[in-house]
């Protein structure tokens, strides 16, 4: 700004013009004296823990036993990336075009479920875990709701179990092809992702059939479901089964899988290795995609998926390092197969005439005194719900553990190293919600 | 760990290549599933929660929906009737109290259902089935079947203040008047404390979404 006008806006404003004299007055864009940063000696830091404090931190050159890569620029990805799958920023520590380190900054989404969840009733924090993870509703409520079930020692019907477990798995095969169609998206493959939409739409047509909600349903509860399934239920149910499982083999896995130049793009992209998986207690998909065989459906069974039988797929490493971008989309596929086959099991074991679907529903919501951890595999991890009781109808504490938190915490560590244009793929490949990891 | 740059042989890329045109060709010969959303309008099934209605006369006063209701949506204030004076509602429950302001802020719902009754629980084919129905009740918050979703779902306005619905018989002074007329002991409401919001300028009446 010139001086004269400058001059001009302080001749017609002499408050302004006041406050100017005042020795310690601060003006927009200026940091106060006593806050400035002092000038530091450069420095060639090794690995630093420091959170970012925004632009009043320097950027530390971070070479991590590299060679040099010459000046390092920062970038900002997100918060309203579009492959950041909701509003997740992300500052990129840049060497030319490749990553030298990345830091990864939440927050956006925080809607206080947690404390919502103790203001209200058992029943009436279903519809906010429900919003939790808006990918997979259903699931999320499933979860909430045996954990509740465990804490007030309700039993429920085999029969409903079985509807609730088919739905379950439907959420979940809805959830992983949203997971691959946006997963194919972020590396510019739009076809497929029409395709998977298709097939999902269809499951949530059927939801909003069951449920009266297309996409946040309130539908499972601790003890039962909210409605009776429709009459034409297990038709209903074979004709989805049979539409996505087509949709699978002709349109969405060959268009991708059978893509030479997908796999050749993602599969030595985002190593995670076993041991970095395990370190930073990755769950779900990601950590079955680096090799390591563990479904807390398997091997803590819960609801009734000790009757079921099913495999638990994990990542081979076959068109390259174990653990890679592919790997983690390859076992999302298989486990669409897996829970295709689960819910053809579960189907026979539903009543196809009406039943009670509401026989295990409390009298009150009073739980007893107590506390309960109770997890669930769902389908981006372990989702893991903490409740306290003090006798009331509200919880004293709710606590979740959600998957996305810690496939969040991985990104740096996978990747370093990267290019720039791999970004969306580690990020896609992850299959967070960000809604879920704010809570 | 960068990716890898071998190029492609030619049977590679010609296979590649097939195999997503053949899954294209495919798709091609199927029905069509985008719909054209102004001029075909989907009519959505029974039971899809989009517009909450209210069968005033019906209603008894007993703030269940209200208690239910996880975003505390609802806000009723009704005052006491001289005997005699109220209709029994349809299913045969005794009115004493009149509502005299039943007001839903629809963009405070988060369409969760749990304030509905009976008709709500159960699936389109025995929304008549007396027997299905009865077990509904059994945990429908409503007794009287007075609240219940209706798919109507083109409710978008320009004004906030439009989502919020009055069911009431009653207009905002009418009832104000009738609330300040009477004792504490005659009148009652869900928002004790908060006497009064401001929704001028909202819709008094809605269609009746059973009959559109």
């Amino acid at each position: 700004m010139s001086s004269d006008i400058r001059d001009d806006w302080f001749a017609r404003d002499p408050d302004m013009l006041e406050q100017e004299k005042q020795p310690d007055s601060v003006h927009f864009g200026e940091l106060p004296p006593s806050e400035q940063l002092e000038e530091e000696p450069a420095r060639n830091l090794k690995a630093s823990a420091t959170p970012s404090r925004g632009y009043r931190q320097k950027i530390e050159f971070v070479t991590r036993g590299q060679k040099d890569l010459g000046e390092s620029m920062l970038m900002n990805m997100g918060p309203q990336h579009p492959s950041t799958h909701g509003v997740l920023r992300i500052e990129l520590v840049m060497s030319g075009e490749v990553i030298q380190d990345v830091r990864c900054h939440i927050g956006y989404m925080h809607r206080c479920a947690e404390k919502e969840s103790e203001n209200s009733t058992y029943i009436q924090a279903v519809p906010y875990t429900d919003r939790l993870d808006y990918v997979a509703p259903m699931t999320n409520a499933y979860a909430y709701s045996l954990a509740v079930e465990r804490l007030m020692g309700l039993s429920v019907p085999a029969e409903v179990e079985f509807l609730r477990m088919a739905i379950n798995e439907l959420e979940r095969i809805a959830s992983h092809l949203l997971a691959i169609a946006t997963f194919g998206i972020d590396l510019g493959a739009f076809t497929p992702f029409l395709y998977a939409f298709e097939a999902r739409e269809r499951i949530l047509k059927f939801f909003e059939l069951l449920s009266g909600g297309h996409l946040l349903y309130n539908y499972i509860w601790p003890g039962g479901v909210q409605r009776q399934p429709p009459s034409d239920f297990h038709a209903r149910m074979e004709e989805l089964l049979r539409d996505v499982e087509t949709a699978m083999s002709t349109e969405i896995d060959p268009v991708l899988t059978g893509n030479r130049i997908f796999v050749d793009r993602t599969a030595k992209i985002g190593i995670l290795t076993p041991e970095t998986a395990l370190a930073y207690a990755i769950t779900g998909p990601n950590l079955r995609g680096s090799g390591i065989s563990r479904d807390l459906r398997r091997d803590e069974p819960c609801a009734r998926y000790h009757e079921l039988d099913f495999e638990v797929c994990i990542g081979k490493g076959e068109y390259g390092p174990i653990g890679s971008c592919l790997d983690r989309y390859l076992v999302r596929v298989a486990e669409i197969r897996e829970s295709i086959k689960l819910v053809r099991q579960c189907l026979p074991r539903i009543p196809e005439k009406q039943f009670d679907v509401h026989a295990g529903l409390p009298a009150t919501w009073n739980a007893p005194a107590g506390e309960c951890y109770f997890r669930f595999e769902t389908a981006r991890g372990e989702l893991g719900i903490f409740l306290i009781s003090d006798g009331s109808a509200k919880p004293y504490r709710c606590k979740y553990r959600s998957p996305g938190f810690h496939s969040i915490q991985v990104i740096p560590e996978i990747s370093r190293g990267c290019y720039m244009a791999d970004m969306p793929a580690i990020i896609g490949s992850l299959d967070f919600v960000m809604c879920e990891v704010d809570r | 760990m960068h990716a890898n740059n071998r190029e492609l042989s030619l049977t590679e890329i010609l296979s590649t290549a097939l195999s997503g045109m053949r899954a294209t060709a495919q798709a091609a010969s199927l029905p069509e599933v985008t719909e054209e959303y102004p001029d075909t309008r989907p009519a959505l099934p029974w039971g899809t929660k989009a517009q909450l209605y209210v069968e005033v006369l019906d209603c008894i006063s007993c703030y269940k929906c209200a208690k239910a209701c996880p975003s505390d949506c609802i806000r009723i204030d009704s005052v006491r009737a001289a005997a005699g004076t109220l209709a029994d509602t349809s299913d045969g429950h005794k009115r004493t109290f009149e509502v005299i302001r039943f007001d839903i802020d629809m963009s405070q719902c988060c369409y969760c259902g749990l304030c509905t009754g009976r008709s709500s629980y159960v699936p389109a084919e025995s929304k008549d089935d007396p027997a299905a129905l009865a077990a509904a009740d059994k945990i429908a918050a409503c007794p009287t079947d007075c609240i219940n979703f209706y798919p109507r779902y083109e409710n978008a306005t320009e004004d906030a203040g439009n989502l919020v619905y009055h069911f009431a018989n009653y207009s905002f002074d009418e009832a104000q008047t009738r609330w300040n007329l009477l004792t504490p002991d005659k009148r009652r409401t869900t928002h004790p404390g908060k006497p009064e919001a401001d929704y001028e300028g909202a819709p008094r009446d809605i269609p009746d979404p059973r009959h559109a």
